[in-house]
């Protein structure tokens, strides 16, 4: 497996940039080869913790997605898509193994997948016909590249498009044990952390006294460069970099297929001094605090996140609008499949901000969901419900892969499968249990149809119980109607305890 | 040239001062971390973990070590080769428990936090200065100081071994 390096990745970068400012070569991208096997690129691009309730694609009242419709007239938009964690990693590893996190036990912050997954992930299932790419901003994400690294032809590192003054990950310097040396090693300096080796951390700090210069507001940065947890940088350099990624995979004779894990609008928001102030006030239904919420926030706070969030996904929208055109003019788009998805939403209700509660409502579980197929030039919209867990078996039919028994997802209605009205979807928070023993504290919703049930189980602070909610007259979720809709308070419980049931047996052994 | 290096019997002292304090750090780190560990990884796995953060402590120490040697060459014998004991003790302590207290410092303020690096060396240069001037004009220190290393020469026994094992496992998981 040859690794990139980030040597390389600025030659290349210089190189097709050099291109680019001859306009009189830009036709040149015009004459991409078509795979030789005859089977269409496949690039999956995400943004992290995107919810679709902050898009105007979706409805949103701030004109925060120009762009994302615009490449919605030629995709296919999933208007009930959900995520199947609530936070990066758990998110993730769904997209990743076409499962559950309940199966997939990434449950825990920086958690791997089950070991005896790795073979049965996404870049293992597509085989090396295809040449595959993987780059994240996100150590969350990371941890599954890492774990999935020899079925990687190219895994850009994280750092890739970074600022200078990024410190350098220690544990790139061990490449046949990454995972392990990455949580020894791998610390970030900007979320405080206290790092292991303290004496070559405070050396490098002595060398870098000015990281904090990122942090404050500049005349581009009103809010401050956004950073990743580990580095900063500026999302045009980052959009630029997995553009002329895309476009130089594109030229190989092989298929590629990449997978980019963007971390913008991720917290912290930081848009570019053009997208600062640029939306209307617009009423938000105010909702009732959840007693679940660990750092209550008020509601003026909360809606100063929202126009915060609002601000950077334009600002995201508007470096996709600019990948878009590039791989449209390139004729990229004629060959190849583009996903357009997130991990996660992001909540600013309740009480809650951010994605790292236990709350399962809509805006931090209902996320976007766009694919354009080869040549596509129509818009479909499909609004039955799906789940990231379908992105895998999908992608597998797509690249005429056999999809193995036992995954969770479906194949996605217009790209193989049905529209299916009465389907379960389930989403997974279980960030406090061991991976290795049954659920015992969690959050699980379950949607099916128009109605939405969601199971507090194993908190302190709430008894045990459900919420049922019906999305299409209630898609606020302020009316719970387990008591006046009781058959359907039963019939849902009891596929939802059923299904907890059966993925808690194989750990039932683990109990002591 | 050898004649500049303080006596073959004086460096394991101060090296198990060096490994005591950087291994402490270590280890309280890890054990910190450990509870979320088992939630997602085998003991094994956590094991290796623990490898990695040995080998890392080895290294700075022996890095330090080095420095201290370092200067020791390049001053005077009196000014630490013939008191190596005592003054690479007190250097030592001030270094790591410097870094030390600018890390606790940092986990609450964070980056903001190096616009004071300088000082904050410079602070800590000074207060070594003044240690090691100190150090073998007080008796008492001194006598305590090179108490302190003889007394914790005894954690090299059970340090040593461990970092032995620790780097043929970060090797054996490096290599293959």
């Amino acid at each position: 497996m040859s690794i990139p390096s980030r040597r390389d990745f600025l030659k290349l970068a210089a190189s097709v940039s050099a291109g680019l400012a001859f306009s009189s070569m830009r036709p040149a991208f015009h004459f991409l080869r078509a795979p030789a096997s005859g089977k269409a690129n496949i690039i999956l691009l995400l943004f992290d913790a995107t919810s679709a309730h902050n898009l105007s694609l979706y409805g949103y009242g701030r004109e925060t997605t120009p762009n994302l419709s615009r490449f919605a007239e030629r995709a296919t938009v999933y208007h009930s898509h959900y995520a199947a964690g609530s936070f990066t990693t758990s998110g993730t590893a769904s997209i990743l193994t076409g499962l559950y996190p309940w199966k997939h036990r990434a449950l825990n912050m920086r958690a791997p997948v089950r070991r005896d997954l790795v073979g049965q992930d996404i870049f293992a299932l597509l085989g090396s016909e295809y040449q595959r790419t993987a780059f994240t901003q996100n150590m969350f994400a990371q941890v599954f590249l890492r774990q999935f690294r020899h079925q990687i032809e190219a895994h850009l590192p994280l750092t890739s498009f970074g600022l200078g003054d990024s410190p350098s990950l220690f544990s790139g310097n061990f490449s046949s044990d990454p995972l392990m040396a990455s949580y020894a090693f791998d610390t970030s300096l900007y979320s405080n952390e206290v790092p292991t080796a303290i004496l070559s951390n405070y050396l490098y700090l002595m060398f870098h006294p000015d990281l904090q210069k990122y942090q404050t507001a500049s005349e581009e940065y009103p809010y401050g460069l956004p950073y990743d947890s580990y580095n900063y940088f500026e999302n045009q350099t980052v959009f630029d970099g997995v553009t002329q990624t895309i476009l130089k995979a594109a030229h190989e004779a092989s298929p590629f297929f990449g997978y980019f894990h963007l971390y913008s609008p991720h917290l912290p928001y930081a848009p570019r001094k053009e997208f600062v102030d640029i939306f209307p006030e617009i009423v938000i239904p105010r909702k009732p605090y959840h007693k679940l919420v660990n750092n209550r926030q008020n509601n003026k706070t909360l809606l100063g996140y929202r126009k915060e969030y609002g601000e950077f996904v334009a600002n995201v929208d508007a470096e996709f609008g600019r990948l878009y055109d590039q791989l449209e003019s390139s004729s990229v788009l004629e060959n190849s499949y583009l996903f357009v998805t997130s991990d996660h939403g992001e909540m600013f209700e309740r009480g809650e901000h951010g994605h790292l509660g236990a709350l399962l409502y809509e805006p931090g579980i209902h996320i976007p969901l766009l694919v354009s197929a080869p040549g596509q030039r129509t818009r479909q919209d499909v609004y039955a419900a799906t789940s990231n867990v379908d992105l895998l078996p999908t992608i597998l039919n797509l690249a005429g892969r056999e999809i193995p028994a036992g995954m969770d997802g479906r194949l996605l209605p217009g790209l193989g499968g049905e529209e299916e009205s009465d389907r379960s979807i389930f989403i997974v928070e279980a960030k406090e249990n061991s991976a290795f023993m049954p659920l015992k504290k969690a959050t699980i919703a379950l949607v099916k149809g128009e109605y939405k049930m969601i199971y507090y189980v194993g908190y302190s602070r709430v008894p045990d119980g459900f919420e049922l909610y019906n999305l299409r007259a209630d898609p606020e979720e302020l009316v719970n109607l387990l008591e006046t809709e009781p058959a359907i308070a039963a019939e849902m419980k009891r596929e939802l305890l059923d299904s907890l049931a059966d993925a808690n047996r194989p750990y039932l052994k683990n109990q002591s | 040239m050898l004649k500049r290096f303080p006596a073959r019997a004086d460096i394991p002292p101060v090296f198990a001062v060096i490994t005591f304090m950087l291994y402490a750090w270590t280890l309280v780190q890890f054990f910190w971390k450990l509870p979320s560990l088992t939630f997602y990884l085998y003991i094994g796995e956590i094991f290796a973990i623990f490898s990695y953060a040995l080998v890392e402590s080895l290294f700075e120490s022996l890095a330090l070590l080095g420095f201290l040697l370092a200067l020791s060459f390049l001053l005077p014998p009196a000014a630490l080769r013939d008191v190596f004991i005592v003054r690479g003790t007190s250097l030592t302590l001030i270094l790591t428990g410097s870094a030390m207290l600018f890390w606790n410092r940092f986990s609450e303020l964070g980056l903001p936090m190096t616009k004071h690096i300088f000082l904050w060396t410079a602070v800590t240069i000074a207060a070594a200065c003044l240690a090691v001037f100190f150090s073998t004009r007080i008796n008492l220190l001194a006598r305590g100081l090179a108490g302190l290393a003889d007394r914790l020469i005894v954690f090299l026994y059970l340090l040593m071994p461990l970092s032995a094992l620790a780097l043929g496992t970060v090797l054996v998981r490096s290599l293959f």
